[in-house]
């Protein structure tokens, strides 16, 4: 008995340095969140508040912009910037628009091959479930050159398709799928068909249904991966009206190298866009857990 | 009135030809204030000429030269657009910006008349080419505080005097850190001036080859070592310079004239307590500084690079560098006309401040203009870094660079 | 015609055996029946497939021995790229720094999340919340994040790290100001964002173990340090390899967290280029440059690096499996 009690306190200071390790890992997060509703002066101030000594949701929308004539005060909030543009929820809704429907088209057609690979294999579907393993090992950067060629070329630069068409096919989806149509059992399919039902709707009506969770894990590291891109937006789109929100975040950023004056906003927006996020992990904890660990071989 | 003429002519041909040829897309290196600058120069010439419509963007820096390069090669994108000032020629060689001097002579003839001429031999070819003009300057002062140091240093033997006097005081507040250089701190931007100060070049006259490793370059790079080496200056990409001279931490510094602008309003403390002056002359008498700036130019495929050439003529017009220096002064920023450096004298500073400054811009000199520069500005940044840092030889350091340099010219030609 | 042949072949190999050829050469008619609808389902994936993942990879191959700066056309070099780049001191560098972000940062990653897995793999409250806290990284990363480590890890006094140093009456550390920290705050910054996804991983891992097998050995009378070493460690065996590997081959890749830290308007990888990797070497010449014939030698480079450790991570074993 003694011994055991030991080796919990024991174990309970092995595990010390593990909790002060989980409260570093939030620094950055504390760090985003109080910045975003400090007031400029506070947050050029030196040495830094630990904790908001000056509450303001000026850096979101300041609404005594332009009557002060104190200049050190707060400057425009995140909702008045853009003014030219869109407007930071103009770029959200862009954003939002590509993710679902990247996310949407990429699980459908994904799923349609993983059902035809599985139950309806045709001569040549080995060749193709050979190349689709085999792209997975192909690190974007190989692709990014061509692709942006083939946009150009295509004439889709400056287009929701430019944004949206070339990141649908993904092949670490199809095998995500794979192993759950493997687990469907083949009569199943065999019987709807006897029935007189088409692939489309076998697929439509008996599969996708069973793969719905799935469908909701695998979701995740695609809408992440598409919602946080920045690289390739930069590549293909250069008007206002297409601007996602990583493009609009890096425009912000850029600034924070030259003094903190300008990171009251950029906390702002970056709290605003990790929210949503934040959000639906608390809800699919589970599937973000799940498909997270799928979406690692993504290629 | 013939401009009138002329102009409504154009535009009603450009309505004509393709029926909404009259909206300009520009976009602006920089950030949302950039775009607040240019913004006046749009107001007044769209005040003149209803129906054309604007759209201005600003372009990060750090992504500019990729979304340019970009837009040319899917040749689609902005109508002008400003940039550092090797974009010019960079762009130009690859047929992205329409040959002002070709295309529009009389533009240019009106513009050389007035520009910086430093900033006007950084953008002009070899050939004479010129792709873009020039938009604005910035230079690099030195900065000091009255109260710590009696006066600014006028030479080399001045300044290591005193930071060496600086640094041996102990008390808090008394500079005792020394001397702090914040743009293009451990570069070539901040090597520059004290190369062309001793009387060095980075290349010759005629860009047949690299002139980097004399000894009059080996003895700057020694100088500009010994900030860091010696004197540990900081080695961030961007140190606070006005906040270690407001906390008396550095008693020295260098940068470029924004300070001028932002110290008055975001350094109170600072008041009466600090000065501005040239920088210091080295061995060959000069003070020479560095002028960076950008550049403004109309891209190759632009369909509407008539209206675009027409505006420009307007923002070059006095009433909109006024304007624009006005609506700078607001943000607050302090912007240099680089078209019209006859104009500088319209910024809003105290007057030794103006004084010291336009004194300074008679004696610049901007980036070179030899072929492969751009290629090889990085290998000298990272020699100078080798020699403070790994305490490299300098000359070995520098005859290495000259090497590449006189590679590049040939690669690049 | 050949592929045609090479069809029927296929079609008829695995039927001959059983069905003894019912009835020989039905024509397309009948394979389009057949196969018509299934290969239409596919189509719209293997479309997009073709177009922007397998023509594109043989491009860039091909681009990678032209000269091709993506304005005017493409002349081939031969093996001129690939030559550059290995005499580009720039490239050794960015390799060796990749190599060691890669090394260090899976390397801490996988051993320190499976400590976390094994502290924190429970279903109590306290071990949910401490899950949570090092997922959310990769659930809220971003751009804006790393703006946020930039500017925490700053040099002037607003920055927070430095700022927590001096309370203890130590010297401020230059993180972008001197060579030396370049790579310990990737690998810090690398470390932070991939700790959850591994811990996660782990506790997976370490449930499928059954039960039965620990209470058989506490029977035996095996302590919990030999249960670690003869029982956990070994059935983890596949799992630490795979986290590894994953995490070898994601690190090896890494763009952002380098690109947001060390660029600046006209240089890419910080001092003496201490925090340049290979992709952002990569995009400086690709995409700073514009020269895509030596980028895409870059990337087939990349590539090959990427390919070896694949085939590692395939032989060790299913991936799929963990759930």
């Amino acid at each position: 008995m003694v011994g055991e009690r030991q080796n919990v306190w024991f174990l309970r200071l092995l595990k010390t340095p593990l909790y002060l390790l989980a409260l570093s890992v939030m620094v950055p997060f504390y760090w985003m969140f109080t910045g975003a509703f400090k007031s400029v002066p506070e947050l050029k101030q030196n040495p830094p508040t630990f904790y908001i000594h000056d509450f303001t949701l000026g850096n979101f929308y300041n609404s005594k912009l332009g009557v002060s004539k104190d200049i050190l005060d707060q400057g425009e909030g995140l909702f008045q910037k853009f003014p030219n543009g869109l407007g930071f929820f103009g770029y959200m809704l862009n954003s939002l628009l590509i993710t679902a429907s990247v996310t949407t088209c990429c699980l459908l057609i994904a799923s349609l091959v993983s059902y035809v690979l599985v139950k309806r294999p045709f001569p040549g579907s080995t060749v193709l479930f050979t190349l689709l393993l085999a792209s997975m090992m192909i690190p974007w950067e190989v692709t990014l050159i061509p692709n942006f060629l083939m946009v150009r070329d295509l004439g889709w630069i400056n287009t929701y398709s430019a944004l949206t068409i070339p990141l649908m096919a993904k092949a670490f989806v199809v095998f995500y799928f794979r192993q759950a149509i493997l687990a469907i059992p083949t009569d199943l399919v065999d019987s709807a068909r006897i029935d007189g039902a088409n692939d489309l709707r076998i697929w439509w009506q008996i599969v996708t249904p069973l793969l719905r969770p799935a469908m909701a894990a695998i979701a995740i590291p695609v809408a992440l991966g598409v919602w946080g891109d920045l690289l390739w937006a930069i590549l293909v789109v250069n008007d206002e009206s297409h601007s996602t929100l990583p493009m609009i975040l890096a425009q912000l950023a850029a600034n924070l190298n030259y003094s903190p004056s300008g990171a009251g906003v950029v906390m702002a927006a970056s709290l605003i866009v990790s929210v949503p996020a934040v959000v639906f992990f608390a809800l699919f904890q589970r599937q973000f857990v799940q498909g997270l660990s799928a979406g690692a071989t993504k290629g | 009135m013939r401009t009138l003429i002329t102009t409504a002519l154009s535009a009603g041909l450009l309505l004509g030809s393709t029926g909404l040829a009259s909206k300009l897309t520009i976009w602006v290196i920089g950030d949302e204030n950039a775009v607040k600058t240019m913004q006046p120069a749009v107001d007044l010439y769209k005040q003149a000429h209803v129906g054309t419509d604007f759209e201005l963007r600003a372009i990060p820096g750090d992504q500019a030269f990729t979304k340019y390069l970009a837009a040319l090669a899917s040749q689609s994108g902005p109508d002008l657009i400003t940039g550092y000032l090797s974009y010019g020629i960079e762009l130009g060689n690859k047929g992205g910006l329409v040959n002002i001097k070709q295309k529009y002579p009389a533009l240019l003839a009106q513009i050389a008349k007035t520009a910086s001429p430093a900033i006007m031999k950084a953008i002009t070819s070899l050939d004479g080419s010129l792709y873009a003009l020039p938009f604005d300057q910035t230079v690099q002062l030195t900065y000091y505080r009255k109260d710590l140091v009696k006066s600014a240093p006028k030479n080399w033997t001045e300044l290591s005097g005193a930071i060496e006097k600086l640094r041996s005081s102990t008390a808090a507040g008394s500079g005792a850190k020394g001397y702090i250089s914040q743009w293009g701190n451990v570069g070539w931007v901040g090597y520059f001036p004290y190369l062309y100060q001793a009387g060095g070049t980075l290349y010759d006259a005629k860009c047949s080859k690299s002139a980097i490793n004399t000894q009059a370059g080996v003895d700057s790079l020694k100088y500009y070592a010994n900030f860091y080496t010696k004197f540990k200056s900081p080695t961030d990409g961007w140190p606070d310079l006005e906040q270690g001279l407001e906390n008396g931490d550095y008693a020295i510094g260098s940068t470029g004239n924004w300070s001028l602008q932002s110290i008055p309003i975001s350094r109170p403390k600072l008041t009466g307590k600090w000065a501005v002056a040239k920088l210091p002359a080295g061995p060959s008498g000069k003070a020479t500084a560095f002028a960076g700036g950008s550049l403004i130019g109309i891209t190759a495929y632009s369909k509407n690079a008539d209206l675009a050439a027409d505006f420009l003529k307007e923002m070059y017009s006095t009433r909109s560098t006024v304007a624009m220096i006005k609506a700078a002064a607001k943000i607050p920023a302090l912007w240099l006309p680089a078209g019209r450096q006859d104009l500088a004298t319209q910024v809003s500073l105290p007057a030794d401040q103006k004084a010291v400054l336009n004194a300074q811009l008679k004696d610049t000199v901007g980036p070179p203009n030899c072929p492969g520069w751009e290629q090889s500005g990085d290998v000298l940044q990272k020699a100078i870094q080798g020699v403070v840092f790994n305490g490299t030889d300098p000359k070995a350091a520098l005859d290495s660079v000259a090497e590449t340099m006189n590679t590049n010219l040939v690669k690049y030609k | 015609m050949i592929h045609k042949t090479t069809l029927q072949q296929t079609r008829t190999a695995p039927l001959g055996m059983s069905a003894a050829r019912p009835q020989p050469r039905r024509g397309v008619r009948f394979f389009m029946q057949k196969y018509g609808p299934p290969m239409g389902l596919v189509l719209p994936f293997v479309v997009l497939f073709v177009l922007f993942v397998l023509w594109p990879v043989l491009r860039s191959l091909y681009l990678s021995f032209t000269d091709y700066t993506g304005i005017k056309a493409p002349n081939l070099v031969g093996a001129t790229n690939y030559v550059n780049m290995l005499h580009d001191p720039r490239f050794y560098k960015a390799l060796r720094n990749s190599l060691t972000y890669m090394f260090f940062t899976s390397l801490i990653s996988t051993s320190v999340g499976l400590l976390l897995a094994l502290s924190f793999g429970g279903q109590k409250l306290a071990h949910q919340l401490m899950r949570a806290a090092f997922f959310l990284p990769l659930v809220a990363g971003g751009v804006g994040i790393i703006g946020v480590w930039k500017w925490i890890a700053s040099s002037e006094e607003f920055g927070l790290f430095n700022t927590v140093r001096k309370m203890f009456g130590a010297e401020s550390i230059r993180f972008f100001g001197d060579p030396h920290y370049a790579l310990p705050l990737l690998i810090v910054i690398g470390v932070w964002s991939v700790l959850g996804y591994n811990m996660v991983i782990f506790v997976a891992g370490l449930r499928s173990i059954a039960p039965e097998i620990y209470e058989a050995a506490a029977i035996d009378g095996a302590g919990p340090s030999a249960r670690f070493w003869k029982i956990t460690l070994p059935l983890l065996r596949p799992t630490i390899l795979y986290v590894l590997v994953t995490g070898m081959i994601g690190t090896f890749q890494e763009f952002f967290t380098p690109y947001v830290l060390f660029s600046d308007t006209n240089n890419v990888g910080g001092i003496l280029d201490s925090g340049l990797t290979l992709t952002v070497y990569l995009y400086d010449v690709g995409f700073r440059h514009f020269e895509m014939g030596a980028a895409s030698a870059i990337a087939w480079l990349l590539f090959t690096v990427i390919f070896i450790l694949t085939l590692i991570n395939l032989r060790i074993g299913r991936i799929n499996d963990l759930d």
